[in-house]
């Protein structure tokens, strides 16, 4: 919304720069967005009337004009289009500076011009002009531009959905005076009428009043269509309304200074003394002032005649009945239609206009008839004419306002601030509530009404906001009590995502977090069920589905990555996926997924060169387990689809899946476009806190002696080490402590399709010394059992230390 | 006597000096220093010798192993820096394994949330796939409110929408719990906005909502001061602008005062020296009685919060999109 600083002056008297006002006007709640400045402008720029317009034979659309500017005339040449005799101009003549570019005399094929014919675009008051700025017939030639617009500033405005009273000039002043303490005075109309009734000869039908509660109109006849006057044509087009002609202007001037939108029919044109409300019947057509043919439907309310319909209730006129510039009379609609109904009606046109907004938002029914009149008595003062006597004004059902009471103490105990009766009284009545009055010797109790242009305050708690924010919020003390009992704690699984996130950042990955979305193509070959949840109305073919797995967007963050030529790659995303098991509705999994790709150590001096790989991994993960306390988790080899078929491992904590490890497969890598191997982890968080222990529970220290053998053995190379590992662990005796994998070696010295495996086992027992006897024994029976199970045989030669 | 142990210590200093090998050094060691080593043996001396000597023997002995032990240490640690290759030189840098963080704004989130634990608020959430009902029908919102339109909110294909706000939360938990209440909700949400340099259709909010018998709009006050203390500095002022907000009456949005230019005017804060920040207010009545608690008894405040934007602020960062875009080069900058 747009106000003129000068506009809004004649309405309420204040005594503040365009700055203070908008910062007022921003801290009760219209915020300021932006200030414009228009004018001052050059005295030597002034209105000209044209004489003669010739066309230059050898120069098409070169035109030269004889201009009055008040005694003085000038020679110009112009290639404007809509340049004709007896036409009033705006002039700069040489000389004249026109935002900071003086004018100067010109000569074009041996003839003189002597300045310019000027455009709106050039003072500032349209984007791009065409044309130059044509003035209404009653401007004086050789008046300056400056004494009859001086200089203005528009705020703009962001008017918050609740405020409709605020979209207009009379409202922001309302708004004024209640912060300086004043009561706007709302204009008053004397309307001239001749004797010829306009009710007797006009009659208005409402089809259904729930749609149009109230329909007014004024009939005015013997007007004279001209441009505006260059005030008014600045003013709207500083406001950001296009001027049109002297009639139109007037109702969109009318509809800017009191939020009712007009509409002006041509009575000729409109041929009929019936106005009609009625609901569209489907298929039915009406060429809009846009000029376009609209198909309408049973949603969308039509002003008709009896014959045809001639306007789009609330949203748009129709070209078959528009003003032009015959036309001598008028019927000038003013009418209160149902907010819902145009609203409606414009989502099924797809149209939408500055007055379908206000009535969209709800404009004050009340104000209707008096909003006619004023209109009707501007219009005359624009275009002449004269006024019928009368107002058709249809309202079968009086919106009346609604009583509200204001409890004092409520007021203070919900802004924690204390504002006297006496202010809270005044700043009502400044807001244009009527009948404001205390009940009761407290005081405590004030009851009002809230007018109807006021629809978004119905309760007590929304007299509470119009006090509170006109007072100010700034008045309210920072309050700083301790609450209640304290919370108990943190959720688990929040606590056990961030441990696990410390860890991981601990050990050289960084976290990323990325658009849960993603194509079809992309997701679904990482989707556990069989279908993806699809949304409705995606923003681009780019994110058409929600994520099932953190993978795919892993992908596309290291192939980034990749293309910033960054090769060293360690990253991890914990996050919601999205899954829908098919029936019982959607599930939000919290997971973890990790990549690797690159070095396995950074580029240093002593460090292992190599690249990372699933043990890597593998590792880290096995180290995380124990920061995460969580029971009994072990890899086991699974084919995955999206993993190598020789890496691809689930990860199994307490016999329950909870997630997967593995190398990207090649089918994948291609379709993702990434050439690095790529080692991936995903794990369901929530599925892993449930193997978590929250506690940790002391074991006596086992203080005696340790006894360490080793054992190296040959196997088949296809026999997975966790078998033999598990075995180890799984042999009966109360003196093994544990084992440890300290070698595997395939190559020379071990047959080929064989591989050889170290262990080192540790004995001990609590409660006694092992002998050497005792150990020997043991290890033996161990060994050969080991040995015997998994076809194993000793290395020939035993190497020397 | 004494002569043989320095004899005998310098035979083994000279020959692990020369020695080339891990294995030679070991061999070495167990020869001068082992069971049965030359060393040891020289402590079989001990009884042969007079009251006054003895101590000083061992002494001598027990010297001259841990000469030789250090020795041998030092041998080795040079054996395999000679099998790196490398030249020992305490210079070099030392050797490092890979640096990580946390993504700015998970950072943000744990601090947000440490904040507003210490000040007694519970931790809560909700799922992203949401029902119309929790995201705006309970919300107080018009059935016919622009927000819900298709040109605004992500709806999936049987009619659920991903959350435009945490605010659904609120509900999720007033309507499980009695008053009082006190909780924070951070989250993600989803916007169909058109993605520039301060849009994305993601973002993370932090919605904290407070249900008491007294609870007032200074108490919000005091509360999103300390938060901006916390987390953006002490000096950082707060203030109240009246706003609309169909579950809030009455409705604000705050603004803090600019950090980037200390309130002089900048292009952050569009010269005013304040920087908008979110929405907050005294919860409607009309939400209090959807989730069956009576406004007459019970009331509060509720507020949001944009995590990017805070953060965007904090460190100066002034493109949202690189939050979502993960470039290392950026996420390495916030290794705290």
């Amino acid at each position: 919304m747009k106000i003129s600083y000068n506009l809004l002056k004649s309405l309420i008297d204040f005594d503040l720069t365009p700055d203070e006002l908008a910062f007022k006007l921003t801290m009760s709640g219209s915020e300021v967005e932006n200030i414009s400045v228009f004018g001052p402008f050059d005295p030597m720029i002034k209105i000209g009337l044209i004489q003669e317009v010739k066309n230059l034979p050898d120069y098409e659309n070169l035109k030269l004009c004889q201009v009055d500017t008040g005694g003085n005339k000038l020679q110009l040449l112009s290639t404007a289009p809509n340049i004709f005799e007896g036409q009033k101009v705006i002039v700069a003549p040489a000389g004249a500076v026109i935002n900071g570019i003086t004018v100067e005399v010109k000569e074009f094929g041996g003839y003189r011009s002597q300045g310019m014919l000027v455009s709106k675009q050039e003072l500032g008051y349209e984007e791009k002009s065409a044309t130059i700025w044509e003035v209404g017939p009653n401007e004086v030639p050789g008046s300056q531009v400056n004494d009859l617009l001086g200089t203005d500033y528009v705020l703009e405005l962001e008017i918050t959905p609740n405020r409709p009273d605020c979209l207009c000039h009379l409202g922001i002043a309302r708004e004024v005076g209640a912060l300086l303490g004043k009561k706007l005075e709302i204009p008053q109309v004397q309307l001239v009428e001749t004797n010829e009734s306009a009710c007797e000869l006009y009659r208005v039908e409402i089809q259904d009043p729930a749609d149009c509660p109230r329909y007014a109109c004024r009939i005015i006849k013997g007007l004279k269509v001209h441009p505006s006057s260059l005030y008014l044509q600045s003013l709207l087009q500083s406001l950001g309304t296009r001027s049109i002609n002297n009639v139109v202007d007037a109702t969109n001037y009318s509809n800017l200074l009191l939020n009712q939108p007009m509409h002006a029919f041509d009575l000729e044109k409109l041929n009929s003394r019936k106005i009609i409300v009625r609901r569209a019947s489907a298929g039915e057509k009406i060429n809009t002032l846009d000029e376009v043919e609209r198909e309408l439907s049973g949603e969308v309310l039509l002003i008709s005649t009896p014959e045809r319909p001639v306007a789009i209730a609330g949203i748009m006129g129709g070209t078959e009945t528009e003003v032009d510039s015959n036309t001598t009379s008028i019927l000038l609609e003013s009418a209160y239609f149902d907010p819902v109904r145009v609203r409606k009606g414009s989502k099924f046109l797809s149209l939408s206009s500055e007055s379908s907004q206000r009535f969209e938002r709800g404009i004050d029914p009340n104000k209707v008839a008096w909003a006619a009149d004023f209109c009707a008595d501007y219009l005359v003062s624009v275009a002449g004419g004269h006024v019928l006597k009368g107002i058709v004004d249809h309202y079968p059902r009086k919106i009346e306002p609604i009583s509200i009471k204001l409890r004092q103490s409520k007021l203070h105990s919900l802004l924690g601030l204390y504002i006297p009766p006496n202010r809270t009284i005044q700043i009502l009545e400044s807001l244009g509530f009527g009948g404001v009055q205390a009940l009761g010797a407290s005081m405590d109790i004030i009851r009002c009404e809230a007018p109807t242009f006021r629809p978004d305050v119905t309760r007590e708690t929304d007299l509470i906001e119009e006090v509170g924010r006109i007072y100010g919020y700034h008045e309210i003390e920072p309050c700083f009590r301790p609450g209640g009992k304290l919370s108990a704690e943190l959720p688990e699984i929040f606590k056990f995502s961030n441990r696990a996130a410390e860890y991981l950042t601990n050990n050289g990955y960084y976290e990323i977090t990325t658009v849960a979305m993603g194509t079809h193509e992309d997701l679904q070959p990482f989707n556990p069920y069989e279908s993806l949840i699809s949304l409705a109305n995606p923003t681009s073919a780019d994110f058409e589905c929600l994520r099932p797995s953190l993978k795919p967007l892993m992908l596309q963050t290291v192939l980034y990555n990749l293309k910033q030529k960054i090769e060293d790659i360690r990253l991890f995303e914990i996050g919601n996926v999205y899954h829908d098991p098919g029936g019982k509705g959607y599930n939000e999994p919290l997971m973890l997924c990790i990549g690797i790709c690159g070095r396995r150590k950074p580029l240093g001096w002593t460090a292992d060169q190599e690249e990372t790989d699933l043990f890597d991994l593998k590792g880290d993960l096995e180290n995380l387990w124990p920061k995460l306390n969580t029971q009994k988790v072990i890899f086991k080899p699974k084919q995955f689809p999206f993993f190598n078929p020789d890496f691809s491992l689930e990860i199994l904590a307490e016999d329950e899946t909870v997630g997967e490890i593995g190398l990207l497969s090649d089918s994948i890598k291609k379709h993702f476009d990434i050439d690095k191997k790529l080692f991936l982890a995903e794990i369901n968080l929530d599925k892993l806190l449930k193997h978590s222990l929250k506690s940790i529970s002391f074991k006596e220290i086992n203080r005696m002696p340790v006894t360490r053998r080793d054992l190296v053995i040959i196997v088949d190379e296809n026999l997975p080490c966790s078998k033999i590992l598990e075995a180890i662990q799984g042999f009966r005796g109360d003196i093994f402590e544990s084992v440890e994998l300290f070698d595997f070696y395939m190559g020379k010295n071990v047959p080929s399709g064989k591989k050889s495996l170290g262990f080192t086992l540790t004995y001990s027992n609590p409660r006694r010394t092992l002998t050497t006897e005792e150990v020997n024994d043991f290890h033996n029976k161990l060994s050969d059992s080991v040995l015997e199970s998994f076809g194993g045989i000793l290395p020939t030669k035993k190497e020397t230390m | 006597m004494h002569n043989e142990v320095e004899i005998t210590l310098k035979e083994a200093l000279e020959l692990l000096e020369n020695a080339s090998s891990e294995s030679d050094i070991l061999r070495i060691k167990g020869v001068y220093v082992g069971k049965n080593g030359k060393i040891t043996q020289l402590l079989k001396l001990i009884p042969t010798l007079n009251a006054d000597e003895k101590p000083v023997f061992g002494q001598q002995v027990n010297k001259a192993k841990e000469k030789i032990v250090e020795k041998v240490e030092s041998c080795l640690e040079q054996i395999k820096v000679k099998r790196t290759g490398s030249v020992p030189d305490q210079t070099l840098p030392g050797r490092r394994n890979w640096l990580g963080s946390r993504h700015p704004i998970s950072a943000m989130v744990n601090q947000i949330v440490e904040v507003f634990y210490g000040m007694g608020f519970e931790l809560a959430g909700g799922p992203d796939i949401e029902t119309e009902y929790y995201n705006f029908d309970a919300l107080n919102t018009p059935a016919d409110h622009p927000s819900r339109d298709l040109n605004d909110t992500f709806y999936t294909k049987n009619g659920m929408l991903l959350r435009t706000q945490t605010s659904p939360v609120q509900i999720r938990v007033m309507k499980q719990q009695e008053p009082p209440v006190r909780i924070i909700a951070p989250g993600r949400c989803y916007r169909r906005d058109t993605i520039d340099a301060s849009h994305h259709i993601l973002f993370t909010q932090v919605e904290g909502l407070f249900i008491d018998r007294e609870v007032t709009l200074a108490d919000l006050k005091g509360v999103l001061t300390t938060f901006a203390h916390r987390i953006l500095g002490p000096g950082v002022k707060i203030r109240f602008r009246p706003h609309f907000f169909p579950f809030t009456e009455p409705s604000v949005e705050y603004d803090f005062s600019c950090l980037i230019c200390q309130m002089k005017g900048c292009p952050v804060c569009k010269g005013t020296g304040w920087v908008e920040i979110s929405g907050a207010g005294m919860v409607d009545p009309a939400v209090l009685k959807e989730v069956g608690y009576d406004p007459e008894k019970w009331q509060g405040y509720a507020f949001g919060m944009g995590l990017e934007r805070i953060a965007m602020l904090k460190y100066g960062i002034n493109d949202i999109r690189l939050f979502l875009e993960n470039d290392l080069r950026f996420l390495k900058q916030f290794n705290f």
